[in-house]
């Protein structure tokens, strides 16, 4: 054994280059299998530990202070699932419209920065003492992302009045940090906070911890069901959230871009064991000549496949280790981008069964690799051995014969040995294809979120109108809606409020609308939407939640009211962790008599913005009778700007190691056949052909299996994204994310792709260049 | 006679390891056009060296190399490649042919380096391999089917498909049993006499006396020359003679 590990450390010194791009795949596997493994493990217990290290709420109501009553905290002090509760005064603008990179609407938690909290305080880092204290706002940490520094103007408006304030300093926080909740939660100086007070309205902020933060959804919703709060219309009048929703906003850009990641670890992995198991074939079968002289001398089979073991086993731990050793730098780099996601202050590390696993994975994986090649050497006579191993090439067919057919010597010459070096260039082909399926889904991610957006607004499932108005207190929302209707701006008047409810006791949010089939995203895969006041429609993930199916009843309770609904269909949706539910108008109003339609949603006609629009209606006489004009999708896109930088980076990671992997292939297989090749290449340059036309034919015989390739990849790619992302989704409730990869950029990709494995097989292969004549023929 | 090749102290040197060994030193050698020069010599004394230096298949590391009016010694690989399709034709003691192609193709593919024109190609290497007997029902066989010595005829038509001004061979014999080897020596005796300029390196007596100059390489440098009449069958056994007197004169 000794004797073995010796000649296996000597030829892996002998070996250098081939041994290099092993351990650089290796490498590669190692530091992607224990980043995706440690997310997938640590991702949910890492979340709950940033809130511990921030003593972070779990709860949270914000109540008008005439409207508080000391009998609120108690009942939470009493519920024995809380450890800790507590209330200050905070000043609660909403909504107002929130300059935030991009603007968005919303509420507004304004904390007294001179009267600490315990309960996710907001301790400041970075102050300015510049500032001006009348104007000192401090801000999320997630700020900075947004591009905010100090000495920055924030301003917000509400009620029609345009507050400005001066960033003086951030804090850290784990919640209500991004637009995500529709929530922002910042803090004043003292003499801010009076300035303030005059115009926006003082409200008990009332925060709580459990000892377990799972009980956060049941603590809140017994608390809400003893109130005759509303709280459904979030960030107007009062606010109230719980973990579970936060949690959801926190962590599903990073379930979403992760799952990005994820999948193109696995496929790059898959690539990279491809790549290795056929290195390792090779280098085995080249090595097949000192392989016969070591058998002449006397070495069994045996001891000779335990010096490869041993070679291969030594290299691959070592891979692997450095493999891990490189993402302990890449941590914080991860930990600084997923920061930047979610605004949580996320305590990230290298989960070690997540490493051992890996390391486990990649030395059995290397060995089985081995132990299978090695068994031609098993059967294998010295004699054979020695004469090459293997009876030179059995020809029967002479491919793309010279004297006749079409085009010039040297692409026929390039596509005879297209044929003859086949099986070699099937790998390149396999690889490219699925490199290039790869690249088809990342990419029709990043157009549908990060350049048109609509497409990952269609995923997530909520409708998202062009804009919405909320209508003044006496007016008839109906006939408001059929006049706005007939402005010629307009396509489509819908409606779509929410609300909060309970189904079967967990908390829901519920869409109210008097005309489902009117929805442009929102659409049922299974069954169909509610149409009478008995149906409802839920997510399928909430249903399964519930033990439910299509056809079953469902108790609703809203406004202490329970009745039983008929589920009729399931529809897709990605976010509130599918508890949301669909009823008609007349179905709530069962449950709320009082129920009036408070909001009209619509869809403008092409080429006019919301905000000449939004213009339109104030010069007409509808102007009274509206209240707000919210730029809906331009809010749910200021909300997807958190993906947009992760994604783009993410396609950068991408396509970069695409590249590697593709260039580190195709050099390898072209030293391969460069090398196998050595005496034909030599004869050939005798006869007068010159490095750049034999490099020209390599890079030709290259083309069929990269044309193939880059073919069967990009057809594949069309037709999976749609089904690849659903799947790939579908743990967040998506069932049918319809994101289609773009042909015409797939196009784009596969010319690109095309180009640069000709350059890259074009370069690797001018290396003829530096042999001469006399090196290529003395064997 | 016209010179077709001419060389100005040629020199070259390896580095082998650190340690330069120069194995052709400042040899000045003149070659006839429509002669066939035999170089011989002791194993290791430069002979494949010199070939090689002359033939545009390795770059001299000092002096020149004339072919008519062009020196060669200072073009680059292209220039060196371009000139070697157009002029030389080589013959190796190996053979040399790729196994991965028909025996057709092996002789068209250089061909094709010249012309576009498959068809005039192929009749061209039609012609050539009916005169080196080779008949069809080998021409769509691959190398490994071959013996040795029809394998080497293919591979001196396949050095002629381009009309080369110079056949360069490096003991083309060497693979061979005597009978092949016979053959092969008759075809260039018989190129010879239409003639086709050789170069051809050889140990074997019964091949250099098909040349009518034998020029003698000792470490690095011609240590002596022997003219001889043009080859016939009947003057063999006297130029045997002749040429082994002259060996032994330079130390063989
Ligand atoms: N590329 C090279 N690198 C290093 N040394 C070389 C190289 N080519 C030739 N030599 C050395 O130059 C010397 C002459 O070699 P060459 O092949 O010309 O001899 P030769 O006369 O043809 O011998 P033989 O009759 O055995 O073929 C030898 O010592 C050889 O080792
Ligand atoms: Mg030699």
């Amino acid at each position: 054994m000794k004797k073995a590990l010796h000649i296996a450390t000597a030829n892996i010194k002998r070996h250098k280059s081939a041994s290099a791009s092993i351990i650089i795949l290796l490498m590669i596997v190692s530091a992607l299998g224990t980043t995706g493994l440690s997310f997938m493990l640590n991702l949910n217990r890492d979340y709950r530990s940033s809130l511990d290290k921030l003593n972070s709420l779990h709860c949270m109501f914000s109540i008008p202070k005439e409207k508080y009553l000391p009998s609120f905290e108690t009942a939470l002090k009493n519920d024995t699932r809380v450890s800790q509760t507590e209330t200050s005064e905070i000043l609660f603008a909403g909504p107002a419209k929130i300059s935030y990179g991009g603007e968005f609407t919303g509420a507004l938690l304004l904390l007294n920065i001179d009267t600490p909290v315990s309960i996710s305080n907001p301790a400041v880092i970075e102050m300015d003492t510049s500032v001006p204290l009348r104007d000192a706002v401090y801000l999320p940490t997630y700020a900075k992302e947004l591009g905010f520094q100090n000495g920055d103007s924030f301003s917000f408006q509400y009620q029609n009045r345009q507050m400005e304030c001066t960033v003086a300093g951030f804090f850290e926080s784990n919640e209500l940090s991004t637009p995500n909740n529709s929530i922002l939660k910042a803090a004043v100086s003292n003499e801010c906070y009076r300035r303030l007070s005059q115009n926006i309205g003082r409200h008990i902020w009332l925060t709580a911890r459990c000892y377990h933060s799972d009980d956060a959804p049941g603590v809140y919703n017994d608390f809400v069901s003893g109130l005759d709060f509303d709280f459904s219309l979030q960030c107007y009048g009062s606010a109230g959230i719980e973990l579970s929703i936060l949690s959801d906003a926190a962590l599903s850009p990073v379930l979403i871009t992760s799952a990005t990641i994820l999948v193109f670890a696995v496929l790059i992995i898959l690539i990279s064991l491809l790549v290795i198991r056929f290195r390792v074939t090779n280098s085995i079968e080249n090595a097949i000549h000192d392989i016969g002289v070591l058998k002449a001398a006397g070495y069994t089979s045996r001891q000779i496949i335990a010096c490869c073991l041993a070679e291969y086993g030594v290299l691959s731990l070592f891979a692997s280790f450095s493999g891990i050793i490189l993402t302990i730098p890449l941590f914080p780099l991860i930990r600084n981008v997923m920061v930047s996601i979610t605004g949580v202050r996320w305590t990230l590390g290298i989960n070690p069964i997540a490493g051992a696993v890996t390391v486990l994975f990649i030395v059995l994986f290397l060995l089985l690799v081995v132990v299978r090649s090695c068994r031609r050497i098993k059967k294998l006579p010295p004699v054979d051995a020695l004469r090459g191993g293997i009876a030179a090439y059995n020809f029967r067919h002479n491919f793309f014969p010279l004297f006749k057919g079409g085009g010039t010597v040297h692409i026929r010459l390039g596509l005879k040995n297209t044929f003859i070096y086949g099986k070699l260039y099937m790998m390149i082909g396999i690889i490219i294809a699925v490199i290039m399926m790869t690249l088809t889904v990342t990419f029709a991610i990043y157009e549908s979120v990060a350049v048109s957006k609509t497409g990952f607004i269609t995923m997530v499932g909520l409708e998202i109108a062009d804009a919405e108005l909320r209508i003044a207190q006496d007016t008839d929302a109906d006939r408001l809606a059929e006049e706005i209707k007939h402005m010629p701006e307009v396509r489509k008047v819908i409606m779509a409020e929410t609300t909060t409810l309970k189904a079967e006791g967990v908390s829901f949010m519920g869409i109210i609308s008097d005309d489902f089939s009117s929805m442009e995203t929102m659409n049922t895969h299974e069954g169909r939407f509610p149409l009478y006041d008995n149906e409802i429609a839920v997510p399928k993930r909430a249903a399964d939640l519930l033990g439910k199916e299509i056809g079953d009843e469902m108790e609703i309770t809203s406004n202490g009211t329970a009745l039983k609904f008929i589920i009729t269909g399931y529809f897709s949706v990605a976010s509130y962790g599918g508890r949301i539910a669909a009823v008609t108008k007349e179905g709530f109003t069962k449950l709320n008599p009082g129920y009036k339609r408070g909001s009209i949603s619509l869809y403008l006609n092409d080429g006019t913005e919301p905000e000449e629009f939004k213009k339109t209606l104030a010069n007409s006489p509808h102007a009274e009778k509206i209240d707000l004009f919210t730029n809906s999708k331009a809010d749910a896109e200021t909300q997807l700007g958190t993906y947009t930088n992760a994604l783009y980076a993410i396609i950068e990671i991408i396509m970069l190691i695409s590249l590697v992997i593709i260039s580190l292939t195709l050099t390898m297989v072209v030293r391969q056949i460069v090398a196998k090749r050595r005496r034909e290449l030599g004869i050939l340059k005798s006869g007068g052909f010159t490095a750049g036309q034999l490099a020209g034919q390599l890079a030709v015989s290259f083309l069929p299996y990269t044309v193939f390739g880059i073919l069967t990849g990009s057809i594949l790619g069309l037709l999976v994204t749609n089904p690849f992302i659903s799947l790939m989704f579908s743990s967040t409730g998506v069932h049918n994310a319809g994101i289609y990869a773009n042909p015409l950029t797939t196009a784009i990709i596969a010319v690109f792709m095309l180009l640069f494995t000709f350059a890259a097989a074009h370069l690797s292969a001018i290396r003829i260049k530096h042999v001469t004549v006399y090196d290529l023929l003395s064997e | 006679m016209k010179t077709i090749i001419k060389t100005k102290k040629l020199c070259k040197s390896f580095s082998n390891g650190g340690q330069q060994i120069h194995v052709i030193k400042n040899l000045d050698l003149e070659i006839e056009e429509g002669s066939f020069t035999v170089i011989m010599g002791r194993s290791g004394s430069g002979k494949s060296t010199l070939l090689y230096a002359v033939s545009g298949m390795d770059k001299p590391t000092l002096g020149e190399v004339w072919f008519g009016s062009q020196d060669i010694a200072g073009l680059s690989n292209d220039k060196l490649a371009v000139f070697r399709r157009k002029n030389c034709g080589f013959v190796f003691q190996q053979i040399h042919l790729m196994d991965t192609m028909s025996v057709m193709d092996n002789i068209i593919a250089n061909g094709l380096l010249l012309t576009n024109d498959k068809k005039a190609i192929y009749k061209r290497a039609e012609k050539l391999l009916a005169r080196v007997m080779i008949g069809r029902e080998l021409y769509h066989k691959f190398p490994g089917q071959l013996s040795g010595g029809e394998a080497q005829r293919v591979g001196i038509v396949r050095a002629l498909i381009n009309r080369p001004a110079l056949l360069f061979a490096d003991e083309p014999t060497g693979a061979l049993n005597s009978s092949s080897g016979f053959a092969v020596l008759d075809i260039l005796s018989d190129l010879h006499k239409n003639g086709q300029s050789v170069v051809m390196v050889t140990h074997d007596l019964k091949s250099a006396v098909r040349g009518n100059r034998i020029i003698y390489l000792r470490d690095g440098a011609a240590a002596g020359e022997l003219e001889l009449p043009p080859y016939t069958k009947d003057t063999e056994n006297s130029r045997i003679d002749t040429l082994q007197k002259f060996l032994e004169r330079m130390g063989w």
